[in-house]
């Protein structure tokens, strides 16, 4: 059998049913499904894919601001985890370790200005006409009641975009996924009070770019 | 307190994280400064504007295929790749081709290198090598007997003396071992000869995560 063959053969993951042994690994702690990994065990990592996708996919979008990057980014995020998979020793959790490897790969490509110059947003889910704080902003007398949901996204994201990678990369991260400053700070091997000042100069510059809001 | 400082502090404030005293002087701080309670309050706002980013979803059943891509991108990645890497992935031990494999590889082929190279540097006396050892050296050599003396000339030069495969007694278990079996002397063989080391640079594209 030709290599690449044996290799289609070993990978061929999403083609299998779900195997008795594939519902017990889905119980699995993270650590034990990396171990397993390590070990050549390919579906544990596709478990690992399945679990951190969307999160990683949401990240990398609301940095990049555009859907088709940010789904290369994400696949070429887990195929880098997957190869660096032998030196991965568990000091931190899978979790921040394959954010880690996003979210630098996002500021590379970002950085080499390769990412499209148009923006390609998600649409806005119908949830958000019920979100507490959607409905609180559309009640303040302010500009923003004029403008449509989709243009306020437009310049929500052209706002983000004119911040540095690194300052889009602690607001996206602390205030639009709701992580602590331990685990930004983690994640971006820096002080907690590098990120503290980096989201304090990043606010104060957004509020500046969106000042037709406040 | 310094404005600075409380504007340090607001997310901690806003998740109950900040211990008693702190959050006293903190709100305390607020309330007396406008500044800061003006600024405090327009970050309140633009997180809550932020915070409605994670409506923006992508279309129903993005993801279904996200697996399938994953492994068809892992596999055009291999066609990509060389040889030693496909070899891996066909045995499932890609992992290994971590940075840290790879230096223990390098390092192991250095030394090799190294041993040979000290080796080739040390010449015997003429016809040393044509001469059986004993058993019991910690380096064993396999090679054909030799045809004879004009051999010498192309003869390799190692230091330690050569055990002949016809010298060398099998250890190996007698349960695995076919006693009927033939011998296999190659007397009147060529000697083989090891004239040049070509070595190409391992490549290890993976050694390290570029954050
Ligand atoms: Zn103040």
């Amino acid at each position: 059998m030709k290599l690449l063959d044996q290799f289609r053969t070993n990978r061929a993951a999403p083609a299998r049913p779900a195997t008795e042994h594939t519902i017990e690994l889905q119980h699995e702690e993270d650590e034990a499904l990396v171990r397993r990994a390590q070990r050549g065990q390919t579906r544990a990592f596709d478990l690992l894919i399945e679990r951190y996708k969307e999160r990683l996919y949401a990240t990398v979008y609301h940095m990049t601001s555009n859907r088709e990057d940010a789904h290369d980014l994400v696949q070429d995020t887990f195929i880098k985890a997957y190869r660096s998979l032998g030196s991965f020793k568990g000091q931190s959790s899978f979790y921040t370790w394959v954010y880690r490897i996003a979210v630098n790969r996002t500021i590379n490509f970002l950085k080499r200005g390769k990412n499209r110059t148009h923006h390609s947003l998600d649409n806005v889910d119908d949830a958000i006409q019920t979100d507490p704080d959607f409905v609180e902003l559309m009640s303040q007398d302010t500009p923003r009641r004029e403008t449509g949901l989709h243009e306020q996204q437009q310049r929500m994201n052209a706002a983000l975009q004119k911040l540095s990678d690194n300052h889009r990369a602690v607001v996206v991260l602390h205030d639009v996924q709701g992580m602590t400053h331990a685990d930004i700070a983690k994640m971006m091997k820096c002080s907690e009070g590098t990120v503290r000042s980096r989201l304090f100069y990043a606010r104060q510059q957004l509020q500046g770019l969106l000042s037709e809001y406040w | 307190m310094k404005c600075y400082r409380v504007q340090q502090l607001y997310d901690d404030l806003a998740s109950g994280r900040l211990p008693e005293p702190l959050s006293r002087d903190v709100r305390q701080h607020l309330a007396d400064c406008t500044d800061c309670r003006v600024q405090h309050q327009r970050t309140g706002r633009l997180q809550r504007l932020l915070a409605l980013k994670r409506h923006e979803q992508p279309p129903a059943g993005y993801f279904d295929n996200f697996l399938t891509e994953f492994n068809a991108r892992l596999d055009a990645d291999l066609r990509r790749a060389g040889f030693w890497r496909r070899l891996f992935a066909a045995a499932d031990l890609e992992p290994l081709l971590s940075w840290r494999y790879g230096l223990a590889t390098a390092g192991c082929l250095i030394g090799a290198l190294g041993l040979l190279w000290v080796g080739l540097g040390q010449s015997p006396a003429p016809g040393s090598a044509t001469a059986p050892a004993a058993g019991g050296e910690s380096m064993i050599v396999f090679a054909p007997a030799p045809r004879g003396a004009d051999d010498d000339l192309i003869a390799p030069r190692f230091e330690l003396p050569l055990i002949y495969a016809t010298d060398v007694e099998p250890t190996i278990s007698s349960a695995r071992v076919n006693p009927s079996g033939p011998v296999v002397q190659q007397v009147g063989a060529t000697r083989y000869v090891l004239d040049r080391i070509s070595v190409t640079p391992a490549r290890y594209d993976v050694s390290s995560v570029d954050f």
